[in-house]
């Protein structure tokens, strides 16, 4: 088992208090994804402190279940505000339930550093959203295709009307009054939320499709969105 | 498995239940419970015992307190129409000490943490709400630890008591990001709490 030191840019999800003056922190990094570090004296450093939404380049020794950080110096300080902080919030809770520790992940990174710094910047909160969660399943291991029906193989068409069948994907059905219109799929295929109608499926859909890989427990940081009229 | 004796082993597992100690300290604080200061070990039981017994969380600001109303709720002399929301006990012991606040508490117990699976109503939200509502509250200071959990706490808060006509102060940025009220110094939380900013 080798010991040497490894570098990665990473987030801080969750941090706890360690022993007397540790962390424990669920970290994500684009080559080792999720890994949990003891950040070791890091509660009683003045000034050293450990939040979310902040890009560390990060240094650690070990491997495995848990690594010891060595550094962790700020790239970016990302500032989220009122209801993106609650978004942010969500996004960290999502990635600790849904994604298996140790699965290396540099798509998820990227997307998640692009939602961040959206959130930070205030962008639509929708789109910021559902992108991540698209990046999310596929590197879950869940590539919900939006432009395919599953059952011929043939890119959904704009005129046509769909049914989501959880697990597996679209398939076309006659036109009902929850059919899904094929031009609103293949708008949600492109990552393309401009119009509301594709943003109200996209939410409904990718909320089923997300739903295996969180189990029973709800999430609780959508308890957060209850009384701000912004429900994600 | 026995290591020294059933009894001796049964003190040093209870010890480890302190934050920061493993079983070397548990090991050495007990034999020098029983080899040095049996009187104290005594009296460290007995008063673990009456602590654990009657203390309890005060029925207005969810402070610990042994009687059903705290010492400072029911201090008629502190400013009842002014109240500061702290995340735990020990931030009221922390701001008490400085001396330069004469209002009351609500006591969180924690802050909203999704991953730690807590949500609004384990903080004791709806009885905040209810609790200024009640006493006609002039001012609600937000006093949660400037970590990303302590913001979305204040946040979350002050959207509860939106419409309530009370109104909704954050203590300055005085205290360090990722800094606990309780490691902070005194003059660095009596500015923070003058230089409250309202939250709209
Ligand atoms: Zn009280």
């Amino acid at each position: 088992m080798t010991d040497r030191q490894r570098r990665q840019p990473g987030y801080v999800l969750h941090r706890r208090a360690y022993r007397e003056t540790s962390y424990l922190a669920d970290i994500l990094s684009p080559e080792f994804g999720r890994l949990a570090g003891v950040f070791r004296g890091a509660r009683k450093k003045q000034g050293g402190s450990l939040e979310p939404f902040i890009r560390y380049g990060l240094a650690w020794h070990g491997k495995g279940q848990m690594v010891t950080v060595t550094s962790y110096d700020i790239e970016i300080e990302h500032s989220l505000r009122d209801r993106y902080l609650y978004a942010g919030l969500y996004l960290n809770e999502l990635i600790v339930r849904a994604l298996p520790v140790e699965v290396s992940a540099p798509p998820l990174f990227h997307a998640y550093d692009n939602a961040i710094t959206g959130l930070a910047r205030r962008d639509t909160l929708e789109p910021v959203l559902r992108t991540f969660e698209r990046t999310l399943l596929r590197e879950s291991g869940y590539d919900l295709l939006f432009n395919y029906d599953y059952t011929t193989g043939d890119v959904i068409a704009p005129d046509r009307y769909y049914r989501f069948v959880p697990n597996v994907g679209f398939e076309s059905i006659q036109k009902t009054s929850d059919a899904l219109s094929g031009r609103v799929l293949l708008a949600i295929a492109d990552d393309d939320y401009a119009k509301t109608e594709t943003r109200r499926v996209a939410k409904h859909v990718l909320r089923s499709a997300l739903k295996p890989l969180l189990g029973d427990r709800p999430l609780a940081s959508r308890q957060f969105f209850r009384g701000s009229n912004h429900a994600v | 498995m026995s290591r020294i004796s059933p009894l001796i082993d049964r003190l040093i597992d209870a010890l480890q239940v302190l934050p920061g100690i493993g079983i070397k300290s548990a090991t050495r604080m007990a034999f020098h419970l029983l080899q040095r200061n049996r009187e104290g070990a005594g009296s460290l039981a007995g008063a673990i015992v009456d602590a654990v017994r009657n203390v309890g969380q005060c029925r207005v600001c969810r402070n610990l307190s042994e009687t059903e109303s705290c010492s400072i709720c029911s201090n008629v002399k502190r400013d009842a129409a002014l109240l500061c929301v702290v995340e735990s006990p020990s931030d009221v012991v922390a701001i008490e000490s400085t001396a330069s606040y004469d209002g009351k508490y609500f006591v969180l117990h924690g802050r909203l943490s999704p991953i730690d699976g807590v949500g609004p109503a384990d903080l004791g939200l709806d009885r905040l709400r209810e609790h200024v509502v009640q006493t006609e509250m002039r001012e609600v200071i937000l006093a949660t630890n400037p970590t990303v959990e302590g913001e979305a706490t204040a946040h979350y808060i002050s959207e509860a008591l939106a419409g309530t006509g009370v109104s909704v102060t954050r203590i300055a940025h005085g205290v360090p990001v990722g800094g606990e009220l309780e490691y902070v110094d005194g003059g660095t939380i009596t500015h923070a709490l003058r230089g409250r900013t309202s939250i709209d």
